[in-house]
Parts: C-alpha cells; sequence; structure tokens
C-alpha cells in the first residue's frame, strides 16, 4: 500500500512536471522594434544585458515581478548604487556575452533597442526570444512598459504605471496652459574629465528638449540641428548669444551643485543674465540625475516646472514626489528619505 | 600662380606673416557672440561681457590654434626632411599615437589634471619615438629610413590598440564620450590656464628649429655624404627630432589629435619656397598657422555646436591634397 | 702648395667590422702628395669602399694611423676635417625639389657657422663650382630632374664648392656613358693640375689607366700591388686580382685592358 502510493505520488509528479508547461500561457507581444517575439508567461528567469541600458535597466524593477526574476548588471552612471537598494533575489551580471547569458538559460533577454545590429542579432541566434526596449521618448515609455506587463504577466501593474506618468504630464500640462511668456531656458551637460570641462546639449529629439517644453521652457538650443544621436559641444560664446533666462546644468558623474559653482566663478558667466538674476540651477538629481529617459524622467519633468515657474507648480510637493514615485520598486520610506530625498537636498561639497 | 615668381623667397616670407597676423586679427573678430559671423574691432570692446569673450574665450583658443598649426606643420617637415620621406607626418614614428595614448592614461587611469596630461603625453611621444628608434635598429635588412618607418608603423599601432584599451575601460565607466571628443581633436576647452605653461616651450623649441632651419637641408642627405660635410648626424638628427616630438606632443595634450595638417603644410610650402628648408620651416609654421585659425574659426563660429576640428582638418587636408599632389609648378 | 709636402697619408691601416663579417682589411699603406692622383681598384668586396671611409673619418681604424697634412686624423673636429676632405659618392638619393644650386652650396656646410645660411660669398663659390663641372647652364635646375651624368657632375660640384685640398671619390665615374665619362676625368686630370689631391676607387682599371698616377691593386681586403702606374699596372697583376685572362693594349701610350 505504502508503495503503491509513493509509485502514484511519483508518476503524479512526473505528469506534472512533463505537462506543466502547458499550463503556462504563451504569449505574443510586438516588441518597439516591431518585432514579434513569442514566449511563456511568466518567464522563469530574464536576463536584462548589452550595451547602453542606462535607461532601460530600472524599468522592470518597477513590477513585483522584476525582483525574483530579471537579472541585471548593477553599473550605472551611480557606480550600482540605486541598483543595491533594490531587494532582489536575482544574481549580478558580471560577464554580458552571449556565451555566459546562453548558458545561464533565460527563458527571455531584454537589449536596448539601438543595439540591434550592434550586438543584439548575437543574442538572437541563440534561439532565445530577445525583446528591445527603448524608453527614449514618451511614448517609447507607453509601449515598453505595456510590454513588459505582458511579459511579466502584470498588465495591470503596467497601466498604473502609465496612469501614473500619464498624470503627472497631465499636470503639468494645465499649468503650461497659463504661461503667456515661455521663458528662454538652456539645458546643459557639464562633464569634466580631463581638467577641462566641457559643456553640452541634447538632441532635439531626445528627452530632456521635451521635458523642458513640456515644463513649459523654451528650449534655446532648438537650432542645433546638427547631431541627433549625440550631446553636442557648445562654447560660451554660444550660451552668451542664446542669452537663456534660466540655466539648468545636468551632471551625470558628479554632484551637479558643484559644477553650477563651477560655472559661476568662469570669466564671463557673471555676466550672463540667468547667473546675474540667480536663474542658475543644478538639474534635480538624486543618486541618478532625472532629466534623462530613465523611469525618473516623471520626477524630472515636475521638477522642471517648478524650478522654471514656482509660481505655478507651488502644488507640487516634490519630497512626496520623490517618495511615490521610489515605492514603483518596491523601497521602504526610510530607504527612500535616507538614501534619495537626503541626497537630493544635500549641501555640495565644495572644493575651496 | 606664376605670379609668385615676381618675388623674393623674404617678401614670400613677409606675405605669409601678413596673412597670418591677418588670419589672427580675422579669429579673433569672429565668434558666435553676439551674433554669428564677424564683429567690428569697436564692438569687441562694447560692453564687459565683449571684452571677457574676447580675452578669455577667444583669446587663448585663438593662440593655441596657431601655435598647434605651426607645431604639426613644422615638425611635419622636419620628419620628412630626416627621413628624406615626403609621405610621412608626426603620426609616423609612434609621436602622434604615442602622445595620444599618453594622454589617455592621464585621463582614464589618473583621472589627470591637465599638467599630468601634458607630461604623460610628452614622454609617451618621446617613447613612441625612442621605441621605433630602437625597434629599427632590431630590424636587419633594408635601409634605416625603411626601418624606421616599419618600425614607426609598428609602435604607432601598438599604442592605437593599447588606446582602444584604454576606450575600452574608460566606456565601463562611461567616460567614453568625451575620451573620443579628445580623440577627435579640439581646442574648445583651452583656457589660459591649460595655456600657459606649454606657451614657453613651444616657443623656445620654434627658436631651436628657426636658428638652425638650414642644417635641415643637410639631413636629408646621405649619411655618408652628410658627414663628409661635417654634419654631426646623431646629435643633429637628435635636436632637429626633439624638438618637433616637443612640440607635437604639448599639443596633442591639449588638442587631442588632429591630422592632415602635419602631411600637407610642408607640400604646399615647398610647392611655394622649393625644398630649402631656410625658407620651408618658417613658411610651413605660417602657413600652418594660418590654415589651422581658418579650420578653428569654422569649428567654433559655422554651426551654434562646435563641430570636431579633426573632422575639418582632414575635410581641408583631403581637398587640398590632390591639387597639390598633382600640380607640379606653383614655384 | 709644397709638393714636398704629404697631404694625405694612410699608414698601416687595418680594419674589421664587428659582427658576422669576416671581411678584414690589412696592410693598406697610401701615401699622397698635391696634385697626386691616385686609384683604387679591385673586384667587388676586395675593401675599395672600406679604405674611402676610413680616410674621411667615418670608420674608425683598429690599427695603424691616418695623417692629415702631416697631423693624426683623429687630432682634427669634424669640420676641420670636412674643410679637407671632400667626397663624391656613387650617386645620393634626393627626396626633394632643390635646385642644383641650393644642393651645391650645401657643400659650404663645413666653413658655416651652425646657425648661418650660405652667404653671397658662398653662393658666388657654389656658382663657380658649378661652372667648373660645366654645368652653369643648370644652376637653377631641379637636381631631381637631372639626367644620370648631369647628377653626377654636379656630386662633384658641391665637393668642389666645399674647397678641399683633399677629394675622395667612390665608384664616382662608372655609372656615367662615355662622353660624361671622358669630361668628368678631363675635370679630375684639370683639379689635379691645380694641386688637388685625389683619391679614388673604381672597378674599372682603363679610367685607372687614363688620369692615375699611382694605383694600388686590391685583393681580398689586402693591398696586392702599389706603386706608379706603369708599375703595377701590367697583365700578370691585373690576372692576379680579378681572376681572370687579361691582355693590356697600349694605343698611343695608355693602356687599355681587354679580356678573353
Amino acid at each position: 500500500m505504502k508503495i503503491k502510493s509513493v509509485l502514484f505520488t511519483l508518476l503524479l509528479v512526473t505528469l506534472m512536471l512533463t505537462f506543466s508547461s502547458a499550463f503556462a500561457e504563451s504569449t505574443t507581444i510586438t516588441d518597439i522594434l516591431g518585432r514579434e517575439i513569442t514566449l511563456e508567461v511568466p518567464p522563469e528567469l530574464v536576463v536584462l544585458t548589452g550595451k547602453k541600458t542606462a535607461t532601460i535597466i530600472e524599468a522592470p524593477f518597477m513590477f513585483a515581478y522584476g525582483k525574483d526574476h530579471v537579472a541585471t548588471s548593477w553599473g550605472g552612471q551611480d557606480g550600482g548604487k540605486f541598483n543595491a537598494l533594490i531587494e532582489k533575489t536575482t544574481p549580478e551580471i558580471t560577464d554580458g556575452s552571449v556565451e555566459a547569458v546562453a548558458a545561464m538559460q533565460p527563458n527571455m533577454i531584454i537589449l536596448k533597442s539601438y543595439t540591434r545590429e550592434d550586438a543584439g542579432l548575437a543574442f538572437e541566434e541563440t534561439g532565445i526570444p530577445v525583446m528591445y526596449l527603448s524608453f527614449e521618448t514618451i511614448e517609447d515609455y507607453h509601449t515598453d512598459i505595456a510590454n513588459l506587463g505582458k511579459a511579466f504577466g502584470e498588465e495591470e501593474r503596467a497601466d498604473e504605471i502609465l496612469a501614473y506618468y500619464d498624470e503627472i504630464v497631465n499636470r503639468v500640462a494645465e499649468n503650461s496652459a497659463q504661461i503667456a511668456d515661455r521663458k528662454k531656458t538652456l539645458l546643459v551637460q557639464f562633464s569634466e574629465t580631463d581638467g577641462v570641462y566641457a559643456l553640452k546639449v541634447p538632441p532635439v529629439s531626445w528627452l530632456q528638449t521635451e521635458i523642458v517644453e513640456m515644463a513649459g521652457g523654451d528650449p534655446v538650443w532648438k537650432d542645433i540641428g546638427l547631431n541627433a544621436n549625440s550631446w553636442s559641444e557648445v562654447n560660451f560664446e554660444q550660451i552668451a548669444a542664446w542669452d537663456p533666462e534660466v540655466i539648468l546644468v545636468v551632471n551625470y558623474f558628479a554632484d551637479p551643485k558643484v559644477s553650477v559653482e563651477t560655472l559661476k566663478s568662469e570669466p564671463g558667466w557673471d555676466m550672463l543674465t540667468a547667473v546675474k538674476e540667480g536663474q542658475i540651477y543644478p538639474f534635480g538629481k538624486d543618486l541618478l540625475s532625472w532629466d534623462s529617459a530613465s523611469p525618473r524622467w516623471g520626477l524630472g519633468l515636475l521638477w522642471t516646472q517648478q524650478t522654471l515657474y514656482p509660481e505655478l507648480a507651488d502644488d507640487i510637493d516634490l519630497d512626496a514626489e520623490i517618495m511615490k514615485f521610489y515605492q514603483w520598486f518596491g523601497l521602504s520610506d526610510e530607504v527612500i528619505q535616507a538614501n534619495l530625498i537626503d541626497v537630493y537636498h544635500a549641501e555640495p561639497e565644495l572644493v575651496p | 600662380m606664376k605670379r609668385l615668381n615676381q618675388f623674393t623667397p623674404n617678401q614670400k616670407i613677409l606675405g605669409l606673416a601678413f596673412l597670418l597676423v591677418a588670419a589672427f586679427a580675422v579669429s579673433c573678430l569672429a565668434g558666435r557672440f553676439p551674433l554669428p559671423g564677424l564683429q567690428s574691432p569697436v564692438q569687441l570692446f562694447s560692453s564687459p561681457l565683449n571684452q571677457t569673450i574676447l580675452v578669455h574665450i577667444r583669446l587663448p583658443r585663438v593662440i593655441i590654434s596657431m601655435l598647434l598649426g605651426m607645431a604639426l606643420s613644422v615638425s611635419g617637415l622636419v620628419f620628412q626632411t630626416i627621413l628624406n620621406n615626403p609621405m610621412v607626418e608626426p603620426g609616423f614614428l609612434g609621436v602622434s599615437q604615442g602622445a595620444a595614448f599618453g594622454a589617455a592614461l592621464a585621463i582614464v587611469a589618473f583621472n589627470g589634471k591637465s599638467s599630468q596630461i601634458q607630461l604623460l603625453a610628452f614622454l609617451f611621444g618621446i617613447a613612441g619615438l625612442g621605441f621605433s628608434i630602437l625597434l629599427a635598429n632590431r630590424f636587419h635588412f633594408g635601409h634605416w629610413v625603411m626601418r624606421l618607418v616599419l618600425a614607426g608603423i609598428a609602435v604607432s599601432a601598438l599604442f592605437s590598440s593599447g588606446l582602444g584599451i584604454l576606450k575600452y575601460l574608460a566606456d565601463r565607466e562611461e567616460k567614453l564620450q568625451s575620451l573620443s571628443f579628445w580623440l577627435l581633436g579640439g581646442t574648445s576647452g583651452v583656457s589660459w590656464d591649460s595655456l600657459i605653461p606649454i606657451i614657453a616651450p613651444i616657443l623656445i623649441a620654434f627658436t631651436i628649429l628657426l636658428l638652425l632651419r638650414w642644417r635641415l637641408n643637410l639631413l636629408s642627405l646621405d649619411d655618408e655624404t652628410a658627414l663628409s660635410i661635417s654634419v654631426n648626424l646623431k646629435i643633429e638628427r637628435l635636436i632637429f627630432l626633439f624638438c618637433a616630438v616637443l612640440v607635437t606632443s604639448l599639443c596633442i595634450s591639449i588638442c587631442g589629435l588632429i591630422s592632415w595638417i602635419g602631411l600637407i603644410v610642408p607640400h604646399i610650402a615647398r610647392k611655394i619656397f622649393g625644398a630649402n628648408t631656410h625658407f620651408t620651416v618658417p613658411a610651413s609654421m605660417l602657413i600652418g598657422g594660418i590654415l589651422m585659425l581658418i579650420c578653428d574659426d569654422l569649428a567654433r563660429v559655422l554651426f551654434p555646436a562646435e563641430i570636431p576640428l579633426g573632422v575639418i582638418t582632414a575635410i581641408l587636408g583631403t581637398i587640398l591634397f590632390l591639387p597639390i599632389m598633382t600640380n607640379k609648378t606653383i614655384r | 702648395m709644397n709638393p714636398a709636402v704629404i697631404s694625405l697619408e694612410l699608414r698601416d691601416l687595418r680594419f674589421t667590422y664587428s659582427g658576422t663579417n669576416a671581411f678584414s682589411l690589412t696592410g693598406v699603406n697610401i701615401r699622397m702628395r698635391p696634385g697626386q692622383i691616385v686609384a683604387v681598384l679591385g673586384p667587388n668586396g676586395s675593401g675599395k669602399t672600406t679604405i674611402l671611409k676610413l680616410a674621411n673619418g667615418r670608420l674608425t681604424p683598429k690599427g695603424g694611423e691616418i695623417l692629415l697634412e702631416g697631423k693624426p686624423l683623429h687630432d682634427y673636429s669634424r669640420r676641420e676635417i670636412g674643410q679637407r676632405i671632400g667626397f663624391v659618392p656613387q650617386s645620393e638619393k634626393i627626396s626633394f625639389d632643390y635646385t642644383v644650386l641650393e644642393y651645391v652650396s650645401m657643400g659650404r656646410a663645413p666653413w658655416l657657422h651652425p646657425l648661418e645660411q650660405p652667404t653671397a660669398d658662398d653662393i658666388a663659390i657654389s656658382k663657380q663650382a658649378i661652372a667648373d663641372v660645366g654645368m652653369a647652364a643648370f644652376a637653377h635646375s631641379l637636381v631631381t630632374r637631372l639626367s644620370g651624368g648631369q647628377a653626377q657632375l654636379v656630386l662633384l660640384a658641391r665637393a668642389l664648392a666645399q674647397q678641399t685640398s683633399v677629394l675622395l671619390l667612390d665608384e664616382a665615374s662608372s655609372q656615367l656613358d662615355l662622353a660624361n665619362k671622358k669630361r668628368f676625368l678631363d675635370i679630375l686630370s684639370q683639379l689635379a693640375a691645380n694641386g688637388k689631391t685625389i683619391l679614388f676607387t673604381t672597378h674599372e682599371p682603363d679610367v685607372a689607366a687614363a688620369i692615375a698616377q699611382k694605383a694600388i691593386l686590391m685583393q681580398n681586403g689586402a693591398v696586392a700591388f702599389a706603386g706608379p702606374l706603369n708599375e703595377v699596372y701590367t697583365a700578370q697583376n691585373l690576372e692576379q686580382v680579378y681572376g681572370t685572362p687579361i691582355q693590356l693594349v697600349e694605343i698611343d701610350g695608355r693602356k687599355v685592358v681587354l679580356w678573353t
């Protein structure tokens, strides 16, 4: 009798193992590049890898599923500090090569959209479904978040996330509608590596330009036109010629508050209208800058509007917004306060 | 161009000097502020902002562009003459790639300040030349010049692969963007602080080259005959190469790799003045200065965004290259 | 110049190249007076060029000594040697468009200070040297466009502009056609008549016979025969050195080599 029941249990287990895959739902998703991929939802393991992952690497963790099933590398402009805050159980990927990733036997691989020709095709050769994400524009966000929701079996969550962004966009748009005279605004990236610094403006097609426009500013670099794919260097003369009313200084690798102080002490800067009137600001940043196409762009949009038009946007409570945003990643209030809100407000460490 | 024959070489040098001064003056007037294009001299001093832009933004940049053009051209001439080969430029013999590697090493590995970058660029520029000469002595075939050029190619390749590794490492920390701009070359980041330390050594090297300029001719002769007319080959070659490497690597440390000028300008100088280095040394400096000023003016004035200087010199170089190579008599 | 003075003397010279080269030069003795033309003859690889390289200081002998105007060569500075010994190579590769005048005036280098370029005097001397070799019409031509014979004359002119008492020539006439060869050798004879000491190498016995007063026959790095041309220049000696049957014919008082 005992043996019989053991045998029966074994048989049952075998059958379940054999057919379990049949119970999982097979779904077809059209990714941002228009490719159709079919996979069983939810997949057991997803690997996000490749190059240029800065904007796509965090979005999977806005879903509950990501923490236990999505493996990524941890590096980034903050040296992996933000990634370390997320409580996840998946291993860190240190070797993102095709062979190493294939050896992990993931059920899906996620790559950045414009790396397909350079790297993606090799990953596709493995036969493992590859989904590309873009996260470069607000429109891309709608497609990409919805696709992640489908792939992870969390479509409702995807709708909630998109509703969160839509609410911010609508709120900001309502405020902007009241603006009669748009402020001439310059957003520059301050990058210092070799003892000298360079100032660069983003391409017109990038999210930074969209953010400034949505927030009610008039981006002075709209006529830059030349380079659609990367930051373009501009010199001081050009900035003086634009003579913006507001200057927003982005720094991805160091404290933009320090960069603002550096610029103010450079020859000629004290004669710019924006600097004379105290309208030069370090772009909002906690561990990472809010201006880029990372999920923080909602914060970036709110911050920009409040900075450009404080009188219109006095209803925006930025600390509360930061708290609300990072809760999508399942972070506790204490962690958010200590590691992100306090960092945003921190005094710059100025070198005398 | 036959009209040029009416003038003596000294008159032509004087003419070029005048052109350089004119190019310098025009460069000081050209900019994006307040409107793209040329300002009137009166306007230059019309407001404090205008003055600041002239003194702190344009002037250091105009000076470094001029020095850069002069340095690359005269060292190109020195290399061509000493190697008795009109097709070489400072990029041969591992100098440019060595200096570039040194500067990149300072940026990536040590997060270097500008003084460290200059020092490492110079040291590796010299090292590039040193390696090339050492390697050339190890080759057991061919003429000295051929061995040296071959060794230079090998050493350049070595340093550029080293540079590739540095770029790869830098990419992980995302320093790549500024590094690659730097490799394309440019003068946009130049301030008085970075310019002042290199002015004196460059001017000293220029002076030495100008004083010894006629003797450079003798180094283009075969070793045997040069020796028979009292040339101290080792020492005189060393003096010329040292000065050429010094000015090249100092400029590379600030401006990055700029191609073509070092190759093309000595040819233009020879087309106008003939081969005599008594004239082509100053002529290369003047023509190089003029051309680089024009290139840099285009880089900073043409569009709101900077165009990498290396791109412009490459375009200009290619445009000039064909007519110069095919037209035999300008002189 | 006093003909009793010995302008150049190579005394018991020995030399070996370092490295794997088994060649060695031994027992070379040459004594030359102003106005003398001495020919160094011998087959390829017999050590002719090595003697010239020793004589102008390019190589340092391993034994023996070289006396220039009675003083050891190594007592002279490079500059002083350049003012006394000129050198004409077989050819020279020039990649740049120098004019003949520019090129010849480089021969003035030993007389100039390091920071000087040729003065009006130097240019006049160079022009005279060009005229002396009969190339005056080509003074402003480019050296890269000259024919082989013209280029050879220009090389000679450069050494003349150097205004040295001694002239060394390394196979300097071997590439010339007949007319140019005659012109070249006539110029050498004229120079000797004006007091220049000329030491030249050649593998053509006829050239030596045409102008030299003394001849040195080299064989395997050693002097096989040396002395006045008439004594050295016998069919027997030449046969031994060149290792091939040789017949000497005298035509109008000049010896001509025939091989059979």
